[in-house]
């Protein structure tokens, strides 16, 4: 099969370490995965993020060997690897539920797979050890996984992948267990860890704030195929389609006429209201807008004012800053401002930026 | 303890009989369990050292140890304990061999006709065991199998079958799929999987099954009357012998001889089965 490559090709330099092209599968009838295309650069960490159901974590036990594609291949450092068992190859996982061996020890459990190689002793002792100690959990290397919490349980668990050297590191939903304060320090502790060792990385999750805050890419998945691929940055400022841009991050969304001004666009919700945008234009004629709500622009309704007339419904504070539900026209529209920025019940608004698209992705939806 | 204030009396009281209530209950219960489970084996214990025991005596007339001295010096008593000792171990290892990888594909492989096949092999409990003997007897003729070694060994196999069936299956299928992924992820192949993951984490469940096959094929009599007597004769068979031609002493003598195996194999397992170490530690959502 040719390696054929429609979604941005690896930038000059940038070895490719996991390659998977037209990516097929179905289970149960139903078709999980669809002709799913990615390319995983050397030493980056990429976010498989979307939904349950989205095929993220079917891709990631076929990149891991516990499914077998009904069609497509899956290359590792340009090794086809479509057929080859778990066992055999260069990959290790770190799964949703840690998947410990009660029956032993820490030491045990990250020393296992060094076991299976046959690794010396004395060697397999060091690296058990070294590894232990990168994680900080050598005072537990004696106790059972049943005895540690399960926070350590998961950092067991990445022991055990890092320790085999893997040439690829898939993490499924790893932090889903933890608490909320837990799941931030292990995220960072992670990615300290990843990049240390520069390790290729496919990381599951559905949770977007994490894969804002880990990934080097993004690959937003929905309905078996990836919808955008790109930076965190990117992907928030720059979503390609309408799925993207409700997905990941908070946006009002709305359909409008967006005519051109001299200066800027004008979003025309319906007769008696349109919204000024002032950053970048947008293509002209019937779209689908959505706008962040820290880009909208609040103002007190006063004569020399721009802006669509908005009521002020609810204004929630949550902590450094609040969001206010504003009624513009027939829509509501939430909009972040910062804790002391003071408004009336009447505001103006209008948009510093904004995206729009074609309105019928919005029906095809 | 000091600075809480005292309830006011009466629900004080009250709670005061209620647990003693309870406690009394609770003791109560006991010991009528102690006297059911007990009761008969200090009845078998006294039985075996009674000389002469009158109806409505509590303990016998005079004690003495000639039924222990007449079934010790008994010379079928020897090759009976021996073969019993040669053949359960036999039965249960073959049982384990059959029945070990059929557990694992029932708890393991989605294959046609599994719970048919499950229930079938649970149902050969639920005839009267002497029905099937009979109908296999003809088979066994027709085999030459009958008055044989093997015979014995298969007619002892029957009983064992759904014991180390079904308590491995369930103890297999409960082991999360993801932990032998995990393994398989480390490199290890599909066998060294399950020696080193699936069958340790089940291990104490096969253990529980172990020690009933090995109990079942022990003291399994009738079968091993039918196909190996006169030429095999086990400790339960030998025991029919007993209670035909001699007093009842004779056999509650054979009746503790018969339960040392049980007793021995309980005391050296309990740790094992009992410890929580091996269950613990699961990490399930």
């Amino acid at each position: 099969m040719t390696p054929n490559t429609p979604t941005s090709p690896p930038r000059l330099g940038a070895q490719t370490a996991l390659h998977l092209a037209r990516i097929t599968k179905e289970l149960g009838g139903r078709r999980i995965v669809s002709e799913l295309e990615l390319e995983v650069r050397a030493g980056e960490l990429i976010c498989l993020l979307g939904p349950s159901g989205c095929g993220k974590t079917t891709t990631l036990r076929m990149i891991g060997g516990f499914l077998t594609p009904d069609a497509g291949t899956i290359r590792i450092d340009g090794a086809d690897v479509t057929r080859v068992s778990p066992e055999r190859r260069p990959t290790a996982m770190v799964f949703q539920n840690y998947a410990l061996w009660p029956h032993m020890t820490v030491f045990d459990n990250v020393a296992f797979g060094l076991a299976v190689r046959r690794v010396p002793r004395a060697d397999r002792r060091r690296r058990v050890e070294e590894m232990l100690g990168m994680v900080g959990l050598s005072h537990h290397a004696n106790s059972r996984p049943g005895q540690i919490s399960g926070g350590e349980q998961q950092r067991v668990a990445l022991a055990r992948a890092l320790v085999m050297e893997p040439r690829l590191l898939l993490l499924d939903e790893p932090l889903s267990n933890l608490d909320a304060k837990l799941r931030v320090r292990v995220r960072e502790e992670i990615r300290d860890i990843q990049q240390r060792l520069g390790i290729t990385t496919v990381f599951v999750t559905h949770d977007q704030e994490e894969a804002l805050s880990l990934s080097d890419r993004i690959a937003v998945m929905n309905d078996g195929r990836i919808e955008q691929l790109d930076t965190p940055d990117a992907i928030y400022r720059h979503p390609s389609t309408p799925f993207v841009a409700r997905f990941v991050g908070t946006m009002n969304v709305f359909e409008a006429q967006v005519h051109d001004r001299p200066n800027g666009s004008v979003l025309v919700l319906d007769a008696a209201t349109s919204l000024p945008l002032a950053g970048a234009p947008l293509q002209t004629g019937h779209r689908l807008v959505g706008i962040r709500p820290e880009d909208l622009l609040l103002t007190p309704d006063e004569d020399d004012t721009v802006g669509a007339v908005g009521t002020v419904e609810r204004d929630i504070p949550l902590g450094h800053y609040r969001e206010l539900m504003v009624r513009v026209g027939g829509s509501r529209l939430r909009a972040f401002v910062p804790a002391t920025h003071r408004l009336p019940a009447r505001v103006r608004v209008s948009a510093a930026r904004a995206v729009s698209f074609a309105p019928e992705s919005e029906a095809v939806r | 303890m000091s600075r809480t204030i005292p309830p006011p009396a009466s629900t004080e009281r009250a709670r005061r009989i209620g647990a003693a209530a309870t406690t009394v209950g609770a003791t109560v219960l006991a010991v009528l369990i102690a006297v059911f489970v007990l009761g008969p084996l200090v009845w078998l214990g006294v039985q075996a050292f009674a000389g002469h025991w009158t109806f409505p005596r509590l303990l016998p007339d005079s004690w003495t140890l000639s039924w222990w001295h007449e079934v010790l010096a008994d010379a079928n008593l020897g090759s009976s304990i021996r073969l019993s000792l040669i053949l359960s171990p036999v039965v249960t290892a073959v049982s384990m061999l059959i029945c070990l990888p059929a557990a694992y594909a029932f708890a393991r492989m989605p294959f046609r006709g599994r719970r048919a096949l499950l229930i079938a092999i649970f149902a050969t409990n639920a005839f009267p065991r002497f029905g099937l003997f009979i109908a296999m007897s003809s088979l066994f003729y027709a085999l030459n199998l009958m008055g044989t070694a093997v015979g014995v060994v298969i007619v002892q196999l029957i009983g064992t079958i759904v014991f180390m069936t079904w308590i491995p299956a369930a103890a297999f299928a409960s082991v999360p799929p993801s932990l032998e992924e995990a393994a398989r992820d480390a490199g290890a192949g599909p066998l060294r999987v399950f020696l080193r993951v699936t069958l340790p984490i089940a291990a104490p469940a096969i253990l529980v099954a172990i020690i009933l096959s090995f109990l079942a094929a022990f003291d399994e009599a009738q079968g091993t009357f039918l196909v190996g007597a006169p030429e095999y004769i086990t400790m339960p068979t030998e025991m029919y012998n007993l209670i035909g031609h001699y007093p009842g002493q004779v056999s509650a003598v054979f009746s503790i001889l018969l339960s040392i195996p049980s007793v021995v194999l309980m005391l050296l397992v309990r740790r094992h089965v009992l410890s929580g170490t091996v269950a613990e530690g699961f990490q399930l959502r």
